[in-house]
């Protein structure tokens, strides 16, 4: 809220500059956000925060300049009135007829009112204050809000059908024009000010067109109201109207203010408008407002804040408040809380209290919490691992957000057949679903640096995947932390294989995965695998297919791995004993053999595992040749096999049998023949 | 004696030329013009004749020296050049660009959050986790936030259901793990939070907290800021100050705002810290009762503090980023700075 340097001096004797000031209320939790000089006065524009209501008016925010500067709040005292027990006369009558939304309802009446324009002084606070001078009787009642914090409202009394006033829930489908032209439907649980026919305002909301304050009003109704703040709170939301008014009543207006701020504005409209105050005031209540005592332990203000605020400064912090001492021992302090203190009502909102005019600066930063050893997680060492490892071999990690486009690509998936979960208030059209899937994000992200001459990226993101399990209200989603690689090298799915196989051994996994041709995924058909680990789904590669890489307007089809993450952490083994390194050297044999293209690598694999014996350490892959020289419809499949025993050198009689029986197997189940 | 001065220039003769040589070649040509049929050596021979009967022996030897010395230098500057030669090839360019192995980066969210959560355990702080999908009760109610109130204005959220959300703070992981465990606590929550914010320079939809809740008996406000100091001075340096002003959060009570001192001018004022000094670091406070309530621990015997601190901020901080926006566009420009 914006407040007048010059108006809180008014209100609170105080010997302090501006800038001094503002500092002095920041540390106190008012923080002031700007300081700045306007003609012969400063613009604070200091932040309340929500549970501090009583502090959107001078007079509020005073008592908290009297804390800290050691000022004293001089209040304005209006005069009283007389018959302030009836009706106002020239009032039909004034009736609350749904008191759990209007708590306290009061209405004085004026006539014989000028309106014009106000006093320059009053039209610059407003300015520096934010709101737009209107007329005077406008200006006053928003004068009196500043001051006081008490929303008012002036009605034109002659345009209240039946000079009369009903504070009633309004009818559904029921309309009325607010001041600023909106055209409001209103429904039952809204709170409506009527006269004998029509809703006049919006309880606490905004006054209506018809009966507001003109050149020509002469006899005009002072309303000084509480309503209810979750009520006035949904109907501003649902009107999609906010005021000076509704923001205060939301927040909470001290239940004994009406009275004075209706008289206070009252006084002003005589001296400035020249009306005079018709006898009479109603003031209907239904309201009995609490000025609880609460009770503050020293020792435990001690043990909360680990200082040890002297007593007599206690004191001073509670008078200046206005917290008034009502018991007072070695051990505590019981203090009466004012009806605008509604944020007081237990022993740590007190300790609250002195901690922060007392200052958080004067408390020492001094622990001795004790010593707790922290091992890191499986699961956050596999990220880290993976990450570390990932950057490595020159993939950068990349993060999208979790919120997508439900489009066809975010289906092209292996996890769920579920469509994505759905916001229900989304933010923009790109963003109103929950994903499934990372790879079109690394997609766009190809894309987006595509459009800056960067074609050839290796990305990666580590992130969660929501799987719908249900409505989420019955059962919130599955989330899945996901791994998902895209490359745009040669060979780009090949090097997605190996680079899981790094991966695997960097988490210490020594089980391999089975792989499996075709996976839901966008990919081309026959150029995609999905792997299993222990039976569990691990993931998929595959090669991106054209008709999104066109659609996409991609310039190449980058290859793409997507990994159940937790799969992951769940077979990792870091502290994994290390395999003996074998004491008798190793024989190795090339081989090339013709085989028919049908042929694929894993069969050859396969064949060769099963007919090896037990010292066969590994079987290499190397190259596949096609070529003139060999029949057609055929390729080359070259290989080397490692032999090596752990008990003895091994003889080459032994390794030409075990490569004469692998060779004899191939031939068998493969028709396969030695090349040259 | 004349003789003699002439073997002498001719060997003095030979070896500059050779001294000169550059190359096998070169060295070729120097034994042609000495050695050759109409060389100098051979020319020296050929004049031994016309010389007296008595000087010939002498002139013999001396020419004949002459002529093995020579042939010796020729061949040992020829293997030596033919071995450099060979040895050298082309020109070898040092200054040529070295070749990159590939290298990748580890975005600048994860750095941040691996640093935050390794700095906690140091002091005791172990990594617990939540669901970014929520129930709205996590989200508000139970951290003090009612329905139709103010308060709940900072927390705009997306929600799924009725009754489900997206969290708007990591703050649900607190009462998720006070619902599971007894006192003492001391864990962090890093994760993503969402909230309806239109995207801008400083805004994302989507982003990440790391919250930090400590409760056991006696933990105090005076605790709270020793470990929020030590936090920031791990983080940004050993000179960073921290200044704690009061604030109001509904879960927290005593409540606080913690700002540190400027990075980038070290609190003299500057563009980014609005001229302040100050720079706002995380929020935090003292857990309110009535959270403690929630979840069913003794308020009176139980104390603690919790944090919330957004993690793009404090690495927009760090790394002088001044767009939210980057983080999320997986520019590799970008990305390969880190």
């Amino acid at each position: 809220m914006k407040f007048s340097y010059n108006w809180l001096k008014d209100l609170c004797g105080f010997e302090m500059r501006a800038f001094e000031l503002s500092e002095k209320l920041s540390d106190a939790g008012f923080c002031v956000e700007s300081c700045e000089p306007r003609n012969d006065d400063w613009l604070l524009d200091v932040e309340v925060t929500p549970n501090r209501a009583d502090c959107l008016s001078h007079l509020g925010l005073a008592r908290e300049v009297a804390a800290v500067t050691g000022g004293e709040v001089e209040r304005p005292t209006p005069p009283t009135l007389s018959d302030a027990t009836k009706t106002p006369e020239g009032l039909t009558a004034v009736e609350v007829t749904a008191p759990e939304l209007c708590p306290r309802y009061t209405a004085l009446a004026m006539k014989d009112v000028q309106v014009g324009p106000s006093p320059q002084w009053m039209q610059d606070r407003l300015n520096l204050c934010g709101i737009r001078p209107v007329n005077n009787v406008v200006d006053i009642t928003n004068y009196v809000l500043l001051e006081t914090g008490q929303p008012l409202h002036a009605f034109d009394l002659e345009k209240l059908e039946n000079r009369e006033i009903i504070v009633r829930r309004a009818r559904d489908g029921e309309t009325m024009t607010a001041i600023d032209g909106t055209e409001c439907e209103l429904r039952d649980w809204m709170c409506v000010i009527a006269d004998a026919k029509n809703p006049v305002a919006i309880a606490g909301v905004m006054g209506g067109l018809d009966s507001e304050i003109g050149e020509t009003t002469d006899e005009l109704l002072l309303e000084s109201a509480r309503f209810d703040p979750v009520s006035v709170r949904r109907t501003a939301r649902t009107l999609g109207l906010s005021s000076d008014s509704s923001y205060r009543f939301e927040r909470g207006v001290d239940p004994e203010l009406q009275p004075m701020a209706s008289r206070r504005a009252a006084e002003l409209i005589s001296d400035l408008c020249g009306g005079t105050i018709v006898p009479g005031f109603s003031d209907i209540r239904s309201d009995s407002p609490e000025t609880p005592e609460v009770t503050l332990r020293l020792d435990r203000l001690r043990l909360v804040l680990g200082v040890e605020v002297p007593r007599d400064l206690i004191v001073q912090i509670f008078r200046a408040l206005e917290l008034e001492i009502t018991e007072r021992t070695e051990e505590r302090f019981t203090v009466r809380i004012p009806t605008w203190r509604d944020d007081l009502r237990r022993e740590v909102d007190l300790i609250e209290e002195v901690a922060r005019v007392y200052g958080y600066y004067r408390i020492g930063e001094t622990t001795s919490i004790p010593v707790r050893p922290v091992r890191i997680s499986d699961r956050e060492r596999s990220e880290r691992r993976t990450r570390r490892l990932l950057a490595g071999q020159g993939f950068h990690e990349a993060m999208s957000s979790s919120l997508v486009e439900a489009d066809n690509l975010q289906q092209a998936q292996p996890w769920t057949d579920s469509d994505p979960l759905a916001l229900c208030n989304p933010i923009s059209r790109q963003k109103t679903h929950l994903r499934l899937s990372n790879m079109p994000a690394l997609l766009e992200t190809k894309k987006f640096n595509q459009a800056r001459g960067q074609n050839a990226v290796d990305l990666f993101e580590l992130g969660t995947i929501y799987v719908p399990k249900g409505s989420p209200d019955d059962e919130l989603p599955d989330e899945k932390l996901t791994l998902t690689v895209l490359t745009d090298r040669e060979e780009g799915f090949f090097v997605l294989k190996g680079l899981l196989l790094n991966l695997l051994d960097e988490l210490g996994i020594d089980e391999r995965p089975e792989e499996r041709i075709g996976a839901d995924g966008p990919f081309e058909e026959g150029r995609c695998l999905s792997f299993m680990l222990s039976d569990e789904p691990l993931g998929c590669v595959g090669i991106l297919e054209e008709a999104t890489a066109e659609e996409m307007d991609l310039e190449n089809r980058p290859a793409l791995m997507e990994l159940d993450f937790e799969v992951l952490v769940e077979h990792c083994r870091f502290d994994r004993p290390y395999t003996a390194i074998p004491r008798y050297p190793s024989s190795h044999r090339d081989l090339a053999i013709v085989v028919d293209e049908k042929v694929k690598w894993a069969q050859v694999e396969e064949c060769v595992q099963d007919a090896s014996p037990e010292f066969l350490e590994s079987v290499d892959f190397f190259d596949i040749y096609r070529g003139e020289q060999l029949p057609e419809g055929h390729k080359s499949v070259a290989f080397s096999l490692t032999f090596c025993s752990s008990e003895r050198t091994l003889t080459n009689e032994e390794v030409d049998a075990a490569q004469q029986r692998i060779v004899d197997a191939l031939k068998d189940e493969l028709e396969a023949t030695l090349r040259g | 004696m004349a003789m003699t001065e002439e073997t002498d220039q001719i060997w003095q003769e030979v070896q500059e030329q050779v001294e000169k040589a550059g190359s096998a070649e070169e060295i070729e040509d120097i034994r042609v013009e000495f050695l050759g049929r109409k060389g100098r050596v051979t020319q020296l021979f050929k004049s031994i004749g016309s010389l007296p009967e008595e000087e010939r022996p002498a002139a013999g030897r001396s020419a004949n020296e002459l002529k093995g010395a020579v042939e010796e230098l020729l061949d040992r500057a020829s293997a030596e050049m033919e071995a450099a030669e060979e040895e050298q090839g082309p020109e070898f360019d040092p200054t040529l660009p070295g070749r990159r192995p590939p290298r990748g980066s580890v975005h600048p969210i994860s750095r941040t959050l691996e640093e935050i959560s390794d700095i906690f355990r140091t002091l005791g702080f172990a990594v617990a986790e939540g669901p970014e999908a929520e129930r709205e009760w996590y989200n508000f109610e139970a951290l003090n936030i009612p329905a139709d109130h103010p308060s709940r204005d900072d927390f705009d959220t997306f929600y799924l259901g009725e009754r489900s959300l997206l969290r708007s703070h990591t703050s649900t992981v607190q009462i998720r793990v006070m619902d599971q465990t007894e006192p003492p606590v001391r864990i962090i929550a890093p994760g993503r939070a969402f909230r309806p914010d239109t995207e801008d320079a400083s805004h994302s939809s989507v982003f990440h907290q790391v919250e930090g809740l400590m409760v056991d008996e006696g933990v105090n406000f005076g605790d709270l800021k020793a470990v929020l100091q030590i936090f920031a001075r791990q983080f940004f340096g050993e000179d960073v100050e921290v200044r704690f002003r009061p604030s109001f959060f509904p879960f927290t009570e005593p409540s606080a705002e913690v700002d540190c001192t400027c990075v980038l001018c070290g609190g003299q004022g500057c563009s980014t810290c609005s001229y302040s000094g100050w720079l706002e670091m995380l929020g935090s406070g003292m857990v309110d009762p009535a959270v403690f309530e929630e979840v069913g621990y003794d308020s009176e015997k139980y104390t603690g503090f919790a944090f919330g601190m957004g993690v793009e901020r404090l690495a927009m901080i760090k790394y002088a980023i001044n767009d939210i926006r980057l983080f999320y566009q997986g520019d590799v420009r970008f990305l390969r700075q880190f």
